[in-house]
């Protein structure tokens, strides 16, 4: 604690410019291509992109949890209160993972034991990192279940996963995640894989947890609605790489990059009447990428009234980033120049 | 007239034994459909919405005769679908396609995207080699493939792609009706907007019917005429689409609609001051009443005792159905306290 207060002026999480690769057999893959942000105490942020965009990767990779191989870390360094994770033993390592940061799934069935106890799954988390009587471990267990908003705990303690419905099992998860209390969460698509109310309720439970608990949310998503209903600030990943950044006001008032503005169209279509514009192509394979802007192939305004050298740089050079307002930085070569 | 009707159709699954330790002994048959009425004309496109469990995949399974009702019927241009002889039923298939959520399960891995929209062509014998090559060419062509992508095998295809050929599939023997169960929802957020364009351009251009099944709200706004509303396995609103998206009048609908998630942050909500409580799956069966009563706040006394019937909304009046329009322009809900 007197180490983190020390430090208290530096972000919580810094990753800067972390490089994944995966070996396939058809060669290698980078899915995470020097992507750098950071996440103060209490922030939330949501990283958005679509399947291949390296968002889960990215995720797994600061967790330590991408399987290696196929995958490695070739490079960059995430900086958790400034200490290096890369560089912790797997023991070390396992203190940070739980009780410093903690992550939730998409498939909360996935994630639990299917043949224990969902109280057992969580007074194991709880035991993990603290050494408490069992009794004491009962006690936390069923006061992380009562946070994570499962209804009288103490009757579904005994209950196995399988008698449990989607939000429920969701729910034991983050109960799971929050029993050591945390400093920051990361939540891999929480929400993907259940009902639109069921999704209601975990985005209000994670605003009431980092209301009640400041916690730091890294969010993964493809949705901009979580995004716009959760995160202070937003990045938006497309084939490795962060194409756009911004607070989430500013950016809702209005991406810049192209491809944003194509994501935010398709999820204007939820709520709201009119023509469909839908971005041509589809994801990109990660072989086939060119050496400049990965989004070029499939962008309209490389081409759209601009000179043909425009064009050609769109494809050959990686774009710098642009500030086009506070803390709103964009990587577009036309970023300003067409509006 | 409508194309197809289904008329008052129950479906029960029988109790399945669980051999997991805990599971619920005797919690019985399972009413997946519970007396729905609803038809779909000639080349509308009728939405059916609702969460997992709702009933809905299994109306479609119905619709398209995989599956017998336990009671009720399901008429296709005026013929009961469950009482066709084989040849009928052959004829039905041609005419009633589907297409389903995960392009990569409804394609063969080692079946080239050529001959797997061929196949429909040869097993219902339509024409000699080269004609049903045309036709094959014809139909990536409409679904905007190339033919160098009708080559490929389904790995070498992106999601969208192979939604694509799926599609082409379902085309390929000119049904007059589609069931499309999620058809978007396994793809790219960028991809979506693609696909649901290339449905409403099939369909616009030949005057195809569409049922389409989904969650998404978003889907529904764009490709449907009109929505029907499903909870617990019964109908609980129906209507225009544009009419029961923006004036809901039944409460779950009210809260499936609220509970998308607007890319707004102006609108966002404040943070709870508790957490939100997950709701216990209410029981379903045979109750008297309103199945959404548990979670309804609107719920009160009769809603426990007495089922609400499916009926026309009071005071529409002030939308009367277009002439010529028959009872399916109303807008309809069972609740018997409705409000917009």
């Amino acid at each position: 604690m007197a180490r983190a207060r020390r430090r208290s002026r530096a972000p919580l999480l810094r990753v800067v410019d972390l490089r994944v690769e995966f070996r396939t057999a058809r060669g290698r893959v980078q899915a995470v291509d020097g992507v750098s942000f950071s996440l103060d105490r209490g922030e939330a942020l949501a990283v958005v992109g679509e399947s291949g965009s390296g968002k889960s990767a990215t995720a797994l990779s600061l967790m330590r949890l991408l399987p290696e191989p196929p995958a490695r870390v070739t490079g960059g360094r995430v900086l958790l209160r400034g200490r290096d994770i890369l560089d912790l033993t797997e023991e070390d390592m396992r203190r940070v993972r739980g009780r410093e940061m903690a992550m939730v799934f998409q498939e909360p069935a996935g994630a639990l034991n299917p043949v224990m106890t969902v109280g057992r799954q969580v007074m194991e988390a709880v035991t993990a990192h603290r050494a408490v009587t069992r009794r004491e471990a009962r006690r936390l267990a069923l006061l992380a279940l009562a946070e994570a908003g499962v209804p009288s705990p103490a009757a579904r303690f005994g209950h196995f996963p399988h008698q449990l419905s989607g939000g429920m099992k969701q729910r034991v998860m983050m109960a799971m995640a929050l029993a050591s209390g945390p400093a920051l969460l990361i939540a891999d698509e929480p929400t993907t894989a259940l009902d639109v109310t069921a999704q209601r309720r975990v985005l209000d439970l994670l605003a009431y947890l980092r209301r009640r608990h400041g916690l730091a949310l890294l969010l993964i998503t493809h949705d901009l609605g979580v995004v716009a209903q959760v995160a202070d600030r937003v990045a938006v990943l497309y084939a490795g790489r962060i194409v756009e950044t911004a607070p989430v006001r500013s950016f809702f008032r209005g991406p810049v990059h192209p491809y944003a503005r194509g994501l935010l169209d398709a999820a204007r279509m939820a709520t709201e009447a009119g023509e469909l514009k839908a971005v041509p192509g589809g994801v990109p394979d990660p072989r086939g990428l060119p050496p400049g802007c990965r989004f070029a192939p499939r962008c309209r305004l490389r081409l759209a009234g601009g000179s043909a050298a425009g064009a050609r740089r769109c494809l050959e050079r990686l774009p710098a980033p642009v500030e086009v307002g506070p803390g709103h930085v964009v990587w577009c070569w036309r970023a300003g120049v067409v509006s | 007239m409508s194309l197809m009707s289904f008329e008052n159709v129950v479906k029960v699954y029988p109790a399945l034994r669980s051999a997991l330790p805990g599971a619920r002994r005797g919690a019985g048959r399972r009413l997946a459909v519970d007396d729905v009425t609803f038809s779909v004309g000639r080349g509308e496109s009728y939405a059916l919405v609702g969460e997992s469990g709702c009933g809905k995949t299994t109306l479609a399974r119905l619709g398209l005769a995989l599956i017998r009702p336990t009671s009720g019927r399901v008429r296709f241009a005026g013929a009961d679908v469950h009482r066709m002889r084989a040849r009928e039923l052959f004829a039905f298939r041609r005419r009633v396609q589907m297409v389903f959520q995960d392009p990569v399960g409804a394609l063969d891995p080692r079946q080239r995207v050529w001959s797997a929209v061929e196949e429909p062509l040869i097993l219902h014998g339509k024409g000699p080699p080269r004609r049903r090559l045309e036709q094959v060419a014809r139909l990536l062509e409409v679904v905007g493939l190339s033919a160098e992508e009708g080559r490929r095998l389904p790995h070498q295809l992106s999601g969208g792609q192979r939604q694509r050929v799926v599609i082409a599939r379902a085309l390929a023997l000119d049904p007059d009706l589609l069931f499309l169960d999620e058809p978007v929802s396994s793809l790219d957020v960028s991809v979506r907007a693609q696909i649901l364009n290339l449905l409403c351009r099939i369909r616009r251009e030949r005057g195809l019917g569409l049922v389409i099944i989904s969650h998404d709200l978003g889907v529904v706004r764009h490709v449907a005429d009109r929505v029907g509303v499903m909870h617990a396995g019964r109908l609980v609103e129906e209507g225009p689409a544009g009419g029961v998206l923006a004036s809901p009048a039944h409460p779950y609908t009210q809260a499936l609609l609220e509970a998308v998630p607007v890319p707004d942050p102006g609108a966002r909500r404040p943070p709870p001051a508790q957490p939100p409580p997950e709701p216990v799956d209410p029981a379903r069966g045979p109750s008297r009443g309103c199945l959404y009563a548990p979670l309804c706040p609107r719920a009160q006394g009769r809603c426990f005792s007495r089922r609400p019937p499916l009926r026309p909304l009071p005071g529409a009046a002030g939308t009367p159905p277009p002439p010529g329009a028959g009872p399916g322009r109303l807008h309809l809900v069972a609740c018997h306290h409705p409000e917009r």
